[in-house]
């Protein structure tokens, strides 16, 4: 598995980071294995981007993509509160922390929350 | 290229009874003329020119001083002092050749730390990460500070130049915290200057203070080592607080960061508020000359707090937190403020080479050269300051790395535009970027530190006559031979 573009912008440079390390890694593989989503992060004052899982690849780019399978808008705090394991997901979405788009792909919901929380604590 | 002229010394001296001189002086071991030892002396890593100088030597104590001092006034030789070779501007650089007195390599001793009073008694050589070391080991209740500079820097040098670090928003630069120096003045006289003057020997007690005597340190203190060679320097030190926090402001526009500089300094909440450019933090992950994308935020804001207990730092947290939100508000931004240690989860353990001490920041580093106009400057003046530097590096084509600092509260702060370059293909081009820059800075009453010649040159053009012509006059009469770093300002 590998991120096939080389993010240019501060949020993208460091998702990849956060990803990479975990690229290598079986139960990350398994997770992401035959998935093909798009996804956009915005993180709310900073900007969107968008994150395209197809198959064995993953790319970042800064823009946020019209047809997205699902849209996730959260601070920044409650971003690193997450990946610290200080807040859950659903209690941030319950807090008005995170918005979501599309919130019915309850399965894509669950599992970008695996792959990218897991991916920050390995990191 | 490093330039060999004959020095006008040897008109009136030949070099071999010089040579022989220091040998008796210092020893042989501790001398060298050859030039493979010289040339690590003969530059830095800005744009100066490089100069080679004559003789290198390596003293261990003040006796030898005084003898090279008179030994070099009676036949008018440059003594350049230099300590760990991580120098700027051509500060050491010995313009008109002579002897380099490296002091760095054998007076490197804290002679004393007096605890109760809070000050230690240094010799040029010791370096910040030694003292801080040092002061772990025998003072944990003590501390100094960090220079945004490698641990090996020296103490004394930054000092005497009056440096920035990681606790001056709180106390301001570093020549504030002089309580009194030890030097060795042109006629081999040693004399001590602060609270220390009181008694006729040297005590290690009494070095408490620097006024209300006159301020005879001033003579010494960012005068480039024109003056005199410094051999005892005494520095306040700090109690330890046991609770920190380091945190990461995001800001959007150069207003709302001279704003967020200003008012987060008044606070006197912040040990620390010192803000990079966004750039400067994708160097961090590799990128070369990245592309700046336009929701992308411009600047990065590095923020200390600490306090004695939990209360006392939840509380200066507070008020910082509001401060900042406030004038975010203002300018209808998001307050983006998190916990910078968390922040490094999501960007990288990278990341925490600008927060954590010594800083030693590697992206600097990325080619042979390394420049900066480092400047105080008026906080009022920050954002169309930082605006206009931003757009003179764009118009070069060159990487923007821009830091700032809050100063003592805010009564200034540090502004630098720093240039890392090759240098063999781009110092023409950096060159004529830095006198942009020096211009810009100056028009808006920045004062430049560490200054180069080339910077002495222009600041005197532009300044009060009278001021220059009392430098003239104290530099006369305190080295009226020229031996002491001998070109510096123009002198």
């Amino acid at each position: 598995m590998s991120i096939i573009n080389e993010p240019e912008d501060l949020l993208g440079m460091a998702l990849s980071n956060v990803l990479t390390p975990s690229l290598s890694d079986e139960k990350f593989l398994k997770k992401t294995k035959d998935w093909k989503r798009t996804i956009v992060l915005e993180v709310i004052g900073l900007y969107p981007i968008t994150l395209t899982f197809n198959n064995s690849e993953i790319t970042i780019v800064y823009e946020e993509k019209p047809k997205y399978h699902l849209k996730i808008s959260i601070t920044l705090e409650a971003l690193l509160d997450i990946a610290e394991g200080r807040l859950g997901l659903i209690s941030a979405f319950l807090r008005r922390k995170v918005k979501l788009k599309k919130i019915y792909r309850i399965f894509t919901i669950f599992k970008f929350r695996s792959i990218l929380f897991s991916a920050i604590k390995k990191a | 290229m490093t330039t060999i002229k004959e020095s006008k010394f040897f008109e009136k001296i030949n070099r071999e009874k010089v040579l022989n001189e220091l040998i008796k002086i210092f020893g042989k071991n501790n001398v060298s003329n050859k030039p493979h030892d010289l040339f690590p002396y003969s530059y830095d890593m800005t744009e100066s020119t490089p100069h080679m100088p004559d003789f290198v030597v390596i003293p261990e104590n003040v006796d030898q001083i005084v003898l090279i001092v008179k030994f070099c006034s009676e036949y008018h030789i440059p003594i350049v002092p230099y300590v760990s070779g991580n120098n700027v501007g051509g500060l050491t650089i010995p313009e008109e050749g002579g002897i380099m007195l490296d002091v760095g390599k054998k007076m490197n001793k804290v002679v004393h730390v007096h605890e109760s009073m809070m000050y230690a008694i240094l010799e040029p050589g010791v370096t910040f990460g030694q003292l801080s070391k040092y002061l772990e080991k025998h003072h944990p209740q003590l501390k100094y500070a960090y220079a945004f500079a490698p641990p090996y820097a020296s103490v004394v040098a930054n000092v005497l130049l009056s440096g920035l670090t990681n606790l001056s928003c709180t106390y301001g630069g570093m020549a504030d915290w002089i309580n009194g120096l030890e030097v060795v003045l042109s006629n081999g006289e040693v004399v001590r200057t602060g609270s220390c003057f009181l008694s006729k020997e040297f005590k290690e007690d009494n070095w408490f203070v620097r006024y209300p005597i006159p301020d005879l340190s001033g003579l010494f203190i960012c005068w480039q080592g024109m003056t005199g060679i410094v051999t005892k320097c005494a520095v306040q030190l700090w109690p330890k607080k046991e609770y920190n926090g380091r945190f990461l402001g995001v800001i959007y526009g150069h207003d709302t960061l001279g704003e967020v500089l200003r008012e987060l300094g008044r606070t006197e909440c912040c040990e620390d508020v010192s803000a990079i450019n966004s750039e400067l933090l994708k160097y961090t992950w590799g990128k070369i000359r990245p592309e700046k994308f336009e929701k992308e935020p411009d600047y990065a804001a590095l923020i200390s707090i600490s306090g004695q207990t939990k209360e006392l730092y939840q509380a200066k947290l507070k008020h910082v937190k509001a401060v900042y939100s406030k004038i975010q508000e203002k300018f209808n931004q998001e307050a983006l403020f998190i916990d910078f240690d968390s922040f490094s989860k999501l960007a990288g353990d990278e990341i925490l080479m600008y927060v954590d001490l010594p800083s030693v920041l590697t992206p600097l580093f990325e080619w042979d050269g390394l420049t900066w106009v480092g400047s105080y400057a008026n906080p009022d003046n920050l954002g169309p300051l930082l605006k206009k530097c931003y757009d003179l590096f764009q118009k070069y084509e060159m990487e923007p790395i821009l830091f700032t600092k809050s100063m003592k509260a805010s009564h200034y702060c540090i502004f630098r535009p720093i240039t890392r370059y090759k240098k063999e293909t781009e110092e023409e081009k950096v060159a004529e970027l830095q006198h942009e820059l020096l211009e810009v800075m100056l028009d808006y009453d920045c004062v430049p530190y560490k200054t180069p010649l080339w910077m002495t040159d222009i600041i005197k053009k532009r300044c009060d006559q009278n001021w220059v012509e009392l430098l003239k006059k104290i530099k006369h009469t305190m080295d009226p031979n020229r031996i002491f770093n001998p070109g510096r300002w123009g002198l």
